[in-house]
């Protein structure tokens, strides 16, 4: 790169302060969004598999049981059978502090500890652990959490384990060595086992015994397995957090592309300032060609010039990226905690390869997006004879190479949807090749709409209506930019409007068929995956008001298994649902009803989709009860929206058969016709609350707390939306002011043959206007197929749900009045400055 | 000194504009000697600056060859053109041309600043022609900052100073008023004299032609030499004339 030519490009850009601004922000709010999302899903990551490594400490092994674990004669067994040493009993549950904060309760023997989680073993002497085994409510914590929850050994700690109140007394406090442990640590609080059961209920009960086994692990297992009851197995130890791993992947991969989707629209602001900056020197590198720089030169100066620039943004993305970064991890780890795994420690992690991968995208996409202008400045004639060679003249000689690709990335676009598979990454690049294929269809769309458009703006507008018209039509390689820019940030606007609006109308107009009693009793919800459970007396408590006519029960549990990953279980009483909406139905609802009595049971579409279940006959599920293995047919696919892991719904009473569980999660009530619900809500909270924390909610209540966590769910997919059009508007602001701007010598002469300040403004308003409508009319097309690849594929392969389309009119109104007033606000500087400049300077101006 | 320092053999240049087709010049011939001041007259759109512009590198004819002390201009490959036109042509415009980002020095030195050479040596040749021109105190200045004739002289030293064979002026003076026009010209002509380079120089002018070791004119697609005494004569009857016109006028 020469040093003279760096020298100049630079100092363009000094003198152009604002638009080196722009290129600056739009690099770093690109990458900014990009970071914060990495850092927001490592973290996530990172934290998830540091409690679950945590947990399971060295253990190779886990012998785990049915939804309520395994009973703790099963280790006594083993111990006294087999002679097997390296095993340790496990209790593990959630619970919560006074003020909110989600806490994960181990539950260990400490004799057995040792060789498995060392931070327990260690830092604790004798006399503790004798007050640790045999005080009631003894826990440790680490040094961290005590001093986060300001207690002190002796302290006492009320800890809710809904629906229940517990005491726990701070026996010593521990301090691991390695910095994972003390970590990991911050979200735990360790209890002997006895403590453990009695605090979480689970009395006689082990959540599963954790095992060291040698390397040749196969003939080890075997032996074990010999003396394990039925429905109690061997699994690898990080069986379980790669299934939930597997859960969340969906789920991270849409944010990445998301943010990835507010890169490429920063790509189109640095791709238009880029080539701005060279329209605007075309003379300039016409004379440095004439003077000997050669064509490599002249293209190192613009890509060297970015690359400065570029490098700026990139800095201060990196900087934004972690503050955003921090806000994003708190959504990411609402929503995981919401429907995956609780997660107890969050800490943003900044790793190394988020900022590599920050500064290669940075840098990358700036170089990319910058590379045709500098192709573009590279064939810039020298000084001389550039004139006669219109700029204008290439994009009009390209126009049907350009509407060719556009229609060929279309087709390649619609190959990628159609195609029988079932990747997420290449449905996100069809949403892509969509949008750069719309793209490249603008000009020659203009171009048609000008010519035809014409006319009928001169009518309507006089003299300053024809003049824009052709004005767009004349600079096509300009307009073409800054309308597809624009067309960009709108159509991801209503693309995922339209996305999240279908959703969440399916999931109301679905609730509303699904949630079919009056009155809803549950247990507390303290996060994903915790099987907690109430006595069936609740059932009794609840039948007992005297305006309820009949009640049902539902136990809701969540399941890893080898065969089918995480997902849920449902046993109900009778299905509450009457108008339930089936996908595949092949008998009457009462003879499905029948069915599931006699032992069948119901999928749910994602559960069907994810584990491949066709809709037939045959179809089977097959699980691991507490008395082993069992073959359960399916009755029917039905639609649920609920959990994107998957659930099989079965009858209540095949369920007590086969799993040794006597308790419920929630107790549906139905009202004598014409009872007012709120007022038996009122009651029955009033009732139940003496003895358990239990949540009572009327059918609206439910809906509406199910719709909250809907929303949450989709608060950073709107934010990231929000960040993206951001981006794209700021390019769209730079490209046409820069377009006006660059015409100062045009206005001159109109102003100096007698057009007035009115009518300059005038004509540069209705021009940036016809630009802001055309980017919106093209938008609604472009957004709308985006939606429907939102809805009816990338919907589909990530989660199995098959959402239904709602377009709102108001919605696309809006988006439209988003752009043509963004265009306007635009013109609206350049305007202002026309108005004020005499019409001999703009002729002076260069 | 080479009598046929820069050689055109049958050139021709034609421009296609949409569905028209222009032809600039048509099996021209023509030989420059070394170390002259070579003056082109024409029309404009006569061919002038086509001419120019082919002999500097940054153009090329349809058909003919164009030879520059025995380099054929017309056969080079794009990368062999740049250096040409780095190291061997000075070029001096109508529209001065300086780079509004460089300041008046960093414009002088920027051809051998492209090539790399720009040392001390380098740098203080450009003093002194910035010297010669008198605007040694507006070395660090911008561009914007000069008036025309300062620009001119500027974009003059930028022309002489990476020492090149060839100068070209295409109407160096057509920006400037008569007098700054002047001083321009009598600085460009006496430094390329004393440099003992070959000025190809296209202008409307003809206040210049007293310097001229040759004229020619570009006239039907062609190049004519023209008997530079003759046309003097010619110059000076002509004045003669329209000075007894005038008299006649005011004594009436």
């Amino acid at each position: 790169m020469n040093r003279a030519l760096l020298r100049t490009g630079l100092r363009y850009h000094r003198r152009h302060p604002l638009q080196a601004a722009l290129l600056v922000l739009g690099v770093a709010l690109g990458v900014a969004v990009v970071i914060g999302i990495d850092i927001a899903n490592v973290s996530a990551d990172r934290s998830f598999r540091m409690s679950t490594s945590s947990l399971t400490g060295k253990a190779t092994h886990q012998i785990v049981g049915g939804p309520t674990g395994i009973a703790d004669t099963v280790f006594t067994q083993l111990r006294r059978t087999t002679g097997f040493r390296p095993s340790a009993p496990v209790i593990e549950g959630v619970v919560q502090t006074a003020d909110g904060r989600i806490l994960r309760l181990l539950g260990i023997d400490p004799f057995s500890e040792a060789p498995f989680r060392s931070y327990v073993g260690r830092s604790v002497d004798f006399s503790i652990l004798q007050r640790f085994m045999t005080r009631e409510g003894a826990v440790l914590l680490s040094r961290d959490l005590a001093a986060e929850l300001n207690v002190r050994p002796g302290d006492s700690l009320v800890l809710l384990r809904e629906p229940r109140r517990l005491r726990a007394v701070v026996t010593a406090l521990l301090q691991p060595s390695d910095e994972l442990a003390r970590r990991s640590l911050r979200g735990m609080i360790i209890a002997d086992i006895a403590t453990a059961q009695d605090m979480l209920a689970m009395h006689g009960r082990l959540s599963h015994i954790d095992l060291i086994l040698p390397s040749d692990s196969a003939a080890a297992a075997g032996t074990l397995r010999d003396v394990l009851p039925d429905g109690v197995r061997i699994q690898r130890a990080e069986k379980r957090s790669s299934a939930i791993s597997s859960m969340t992947e969906a789920f991270s991969l849409n944010l990445t592309a998301l943010s990835l989707l507010a890169l490429v629209v920063g790509m189109f602001l640095i791709y238009d300032t880029v080539s701005f900056s060279v329209v605007q020197r075309r003379e300039q590198f016409g004379v440095l060609r004439a003077v000997g720089a050669s064509r490599g030169q002249i293209a190192g100066m613009i890509l060297g010039e970015t690359a400065m620039l570029a490098s700026a943004g990139t800095l201060l993305g990196l900087f934004l990226g972690m503050l955003l970064g921090s806000g994003a991890l708190d959504l990411v780890t609402r929503t995981i905690s919401d429907l995956y795994y609780t997660m107890t420690v969050t800490d943003v992690v900044l790793s190394p390869w988020t900022f590599i991968k920050g500064i290669a995208l940075g840098l990358g996409a700036s170089l990319l997006a910058a590379y045709p202008p500098a192709r573009e400045a590279m064939r810039s004639r020298p000084a001389g004879v550039m004139r006669r060679i219109g700029l204008e003249d290439r994009i009009r000689h390209i126009l049907p190479r350009l509407t060719i690709a556009g229609l060929l990335l279309l087709a390649v676009s619609a190959l990628l949807i159609y195609l029988p598979h079932r990747r997420i990454d290449l449905s996100f690049a069809a949403v892509f090749l969509l949008l750069v294929a719309a793209s490249f269809l603008i000009p020659v769309t203009l171009r048609f709409l000008m010519r035809v458009l014409a006319p009928a703006l001169r009518r309507v507008l006089g003299i300053t209506g024809g003049m824009a018209a052709r004005s767009i039509a004349r600079s096509l390689s300009r307009t073409t930019v800054a309308i597809a820019a624009l067309m960009i940030a709108v159509s991801v606007i209503v693309g995922v409007n339209t996305m999240i609006g279908s959703f969440r109308q399916t999931v109301v107009d679905w609730l509303g068929t699904t949630l079919g009693a009056d009155i809803f009793v549950t247990i507390p919800f303290t996060g994903a995956g915790q099987n907690e459970g109430t006595s069936p007396e609740l059932r009794r408590q609840v039948d007992a008001h005297p305006d309820v006519t009949r009640t049902s029960t539902a136990r809701t549990l969540t399941l890893t298994s080898e065969r089918y990953g995480m997902h849920q279980l449902v046993a109900v009483t009778d299905d509450i649902a009457e108008r339930r909406p089936f996908k595949w139905l092949p008998r009457s609802r009462s003879e499905t009803w029948n069915a599931l009595e006699r032992g069948a049971v119901l999928i749910s579409e994602p559960f069907a989709y994810r584990n491949d279940i066709a809709a037939d006959a045959d179809a089977a599920v097959t699980l691991l009860t507490d008395r082993g293995e069992q073959r359960f047919p399916v009755a029917g696919i039905y639609y649920d929206y609920s959990s994107d892991k998957g659930t099989v719904l079965m009858e209540d009473n095949i369920y007590r058969r086969f799993w040794s569980d006597t308790l419920i999660s929630s107790v549906a009530a139905f009202l004598r016709p014409g009872t007012n619900a709120d007022r038996v809500v009122a009651q029955l909270q009033q009732d139940l609350h003496a003895e358990e924390q239990l949540i009572v909610q009327s059918n609206r209540g439910l809906r509406g707390a199910a719709m909250d966590i809907f929303d949450r769910t989709f608060s950073i997919t709107a934010a990231l939306q929000l960040l993206a059009a951001l981006v794209a508007f700021i390019g769209v602001f730079n490209a046409l002011m820069a377009l006006q701007l660059e015409r100062t010598r045009e206005i001159g002469t109109l102003r100096a043959t007698g057009m007035s300040r009115t009518q300059v403004t005038r004509l540069i308003l209705t021009e940036t206007g016809i630009m802001g409508a055309i980017s919106g009319l093209l938008a609604l097309p472009v957004g709308f197929l985006m939606a429907l690849i939102l809805i009816f594929v990338i919907n589909l392969r990530s989660f199995g749900w098959t959402l239904a389309l709602h377009l709102q009119p108001l919605d696309l109104l809006q988006a439209f009045g988003v752009a043509v007033s963004a265009a306007m606000l635009a013109g609206l500087y350049p305007a202002i400055r026309f108005g004020r400049i005499k019409p001999a300077e703009a002729l002076r101006a260069e | 000194m080479k009598e046929h320092f820069i050689v055109l053999e049958d050139v021709t240049r034609r421009y296609r504009q949409g569905e028209t087709e222009q032809t600039v010049l048509e099996n021209c011939s023509m030989s420059f000697a070394e170390g002259r001041c070579h003056m082109l007259l024409g029309r404009s759109g006569s061919g002038k600056s086509t001419l120019l512009n082919m002999i500097g590198g940054i153009d090329a004819p349809d058909s003919g060859r164009i030879l520059v002390a025995d380099r054929e201009v017309s056969a080079m490959a794009e990368q062999e053109l740049t250096l040409y036109r780095r190291r061997d042509i000075g070029t001096i415009f109508q529209f001065f041309h300086l780079i509004p980002t460089l300041t008046v020095v960093e414009n002088v030195v920027l051809p051998l600043e492209l090539d790399g050479s720009a040392g001390a040596d380098a740098r203080r040749r450009a003093g002194e022609l910035l010297e010669r021109v008198e605007l040694a105190h507006k070395r660090d200045a911008m561009p914007e900052t000069l008036s025309g004739g300062e620009q001119q002289r500027v974009a003059i030293v930028r022309a002489l100073a990476h020492d090149p064979l060839v100068i070209l002026a295409d109407e160096p003076t057509g920006n400037l008023d008569g007098r700054t026009g002047e001083q321009v010209l009598r600085l460009l002509l006496e430094l390329t004299r004393e440099a003992g380079k070959t000025l190809i120089m296209a202008t409307h002018s003809h206040d210049a032609l007293p310097w001229a070791d040759h004229v020619y004119e570009v006239r039907d697609r062609g190049l004519q030499p023209i008997d530079l005494e003759e046309l003097l004569r010619h110059e000076r009857a002509l004045q003669e004339r329209a000075r007894e016109l005038q008299a006649e006028a005011t004594s009436r």
